[in-house]
């Protein structure tokens, strides 16, 4: 049965770090950044026939390492994820108890950890990440107090006394 | 090297609006540009969104953003503990506790009507005072495809559902369901409404109240010169078909009166309680197509009145 199968490997591209750590992943997972993925059809680097050795590396200035090796981690579990259609998307009931359990497991950390990831995600344009980011940080303020809040995220709160009273009376119906 | 790649303009990666992280351990959420916040922002119900307005950036972030609630509850409740928004079942309360000092909630309401868009509006008055009035305006202001209002207080309907209040949320909305007697509502008043609504100046399209027996009356007879006989005949000047609408044939005693009306582009129906003394519920629609129309004359159970 070992007959010798011609094996066209996938083609892999290189993406740098600001901390100038460089990745190796595959075309076909990366293709989810739309910044990326622009970037690679508009210079013509789905062309040519280098092998990835040689090929030019794309910097990613706004992304340290830690996130992008999260970035592609995300990309690799959700590489068959049917593509979004975004008018779709917008029509869509706004809710965000419909977070995968991957992802739910996945984004479970720090929120200094997440809001990297969500620059990240906003940066290189990858819309299902930056959804589900956006949705867990909606979770986390879900059911707190106004001063619950300000804490777990570190608020600061600028409002002068007249602000706040204003706030106050607007948040009448919400108290507990 | 790897950053050696000679990059177009309109390729850079550097951008000056996304900020730069430059200590990843203390990206914190106000680092998040204002796009993505009010993104957050718009994944939250109404009682955790106003609650997140923690600093003059994050009040500013929610005001521009826009929200649509599906279905609004405004409830006024002596109940303790009041109700909550759910998340699960698309109904977004806002309760107003019985207390001295009702109209602060009036604030809130005005802030959110101020960039909320409602599929339905529902109002549910337990008592009357001025400041439950002011709130009645705020929300006959709102932007919402539908509005129900109820109340179990007798001054309330008579103070707040006015010619004139019915006359304001007709200009606004595409249904108007009003569950309660609207004492002060006149035939002139509904008149008013039904031929807005006929000629389409008007966004309304369905309208239904309960009146008193007399407006009732005087509605048919007066105003769309309309007279029932006995033995279910009718009389008109105007291009009017009648039916009678029977839902139950088979009980003998069917004490529900329950007629409809087509005059042109409208349907006038009349809903009464033989045996009841006082109220009807009355419905206008208007069609937009006549194989609509049509439908639902041939409805089963539709009886079509002889004229005389």
């Amino acid at each position: 049965f070992l007959f010798p199968i011609k094996m066209t490997s996938p083609r892999m591209i290189k993406l740098t770090s600001n901390d100038d750590k460089t990745f190796e992943v595959e075309r076909d997972v990366i293709k989810q950044s739309v910044t990326v993925n622009t970037l690679i059809t508009d210079l013509n680097m789905d062309d040519e026939d280098v092998s990835v050795e040689n090929q030019m590396a794309i910097p990613l200035p706004n992304v340290d390492a830690a996130t992008l090796e999260m970035v592609i981690t995300w990309c690799k579990q959700h590489r068959e994820d049917p593509p979004r259609n975004e008018e779709e998307e917008e029509k869509k009931e706004k809710r965000t108890d419909d977070i995968p359990e991957w992802d739910k497991t996945f984004l479970d950390v720090e929120q200094s950890v997440l809001f990297a990831l969500i620059l990240a995600a906003n940066y290189m344009d990858i819309k299902g990440l930056l959804d589900n980011c956006c949705k867990t940080v909606a979770n986390m303020i879900k059911g707190k107090t106004p001063d619950e809040i300000r804490k777990h995220f570190n608020i600061k709160n600028d409002f002068t006394p007249e602000e706040e009273e204003q706030i106050r009376k607007e948040n009448a119906w919400c108290e507990d | 090297l790897p950053m050696s790649l000679n990059l177009p303009m309109s390729l850079n990666l550097e951008s000056s609006e996304t900020p730069t992280i430059d200590n990843y351990s203390e990206t914190s959420l106000l680092d998040l540009p204002n796009e993505i916040i009010s993104q957050i922002f718009s994944f939250l119900p109404l009682r955790d969104r106003m609650r997140m307005r923690g600093c003059k950036r994050l009040d500013k972030i929610e005001r521009e953003t826009k929200n649509h609630v599906q279905y609004f509850w405004i409830e006024e409740t002596n109940s303790v503990t009041g109700l909550k928004c759910s998340d699960k079942t698309n109904w977004q309360h806002f309760t107003i506790r019985e207390s001295q000092d009702v109209d602060i909630y009036s604030e809130g309401l005005k802030r959110i009507m101020g960039n909320t868009t409602f599929h339905q509006v529902s109002i549910w008055f337990i008592s009357y005072n001025s400041y439950l009035h002011n709130l009645l305006k705020i929300v006959s202001d709102c932007t919402t495809d539908m509005i129900n209002l109820a109340s179990q207080d007798r001054i309330f309907e008579r103070e707040a559902f006015t010619d004139e209040f019915m006359w304001s949320v007709s200009q606004r909305m595409k249904k108007v369901n009003v569950d309660t007697v609207v004492q002060s509502i006149t035939s002139d008043g509904l008149y008013r409404i039904y031929q807005a609504m006929e000629v389409g100046s008007i966004p309304l399209q369905k309208l239904a109240v309960n009146v008193t027996q007399s407006i009732c009356e005087d509605l048919l007879l007066d105003r769309l010169d309309i007279t029932i006989t006995e033995g279910r005949q009718f009389h008109s000047s105007r291009p009017i078909e009648a039916f009678s609408f029977d839902n139950f044939p088979s009980i003998p005693f069917n004490t529900e009166i329950d007629f409809h009306f087509f005059d042109r582009r409208m349907e006038f129906s009349m809903q009464m309680f033989i045996f009841d003394e006082g109220d009807g519920k009355i419905k206008f629609r208007v069609y937009d197509n006549d194989e609509e129309m049509e439908r639902k004359k041939n409805k089963e159970g539709m009886v079509k009145l002889k004229t005389v």
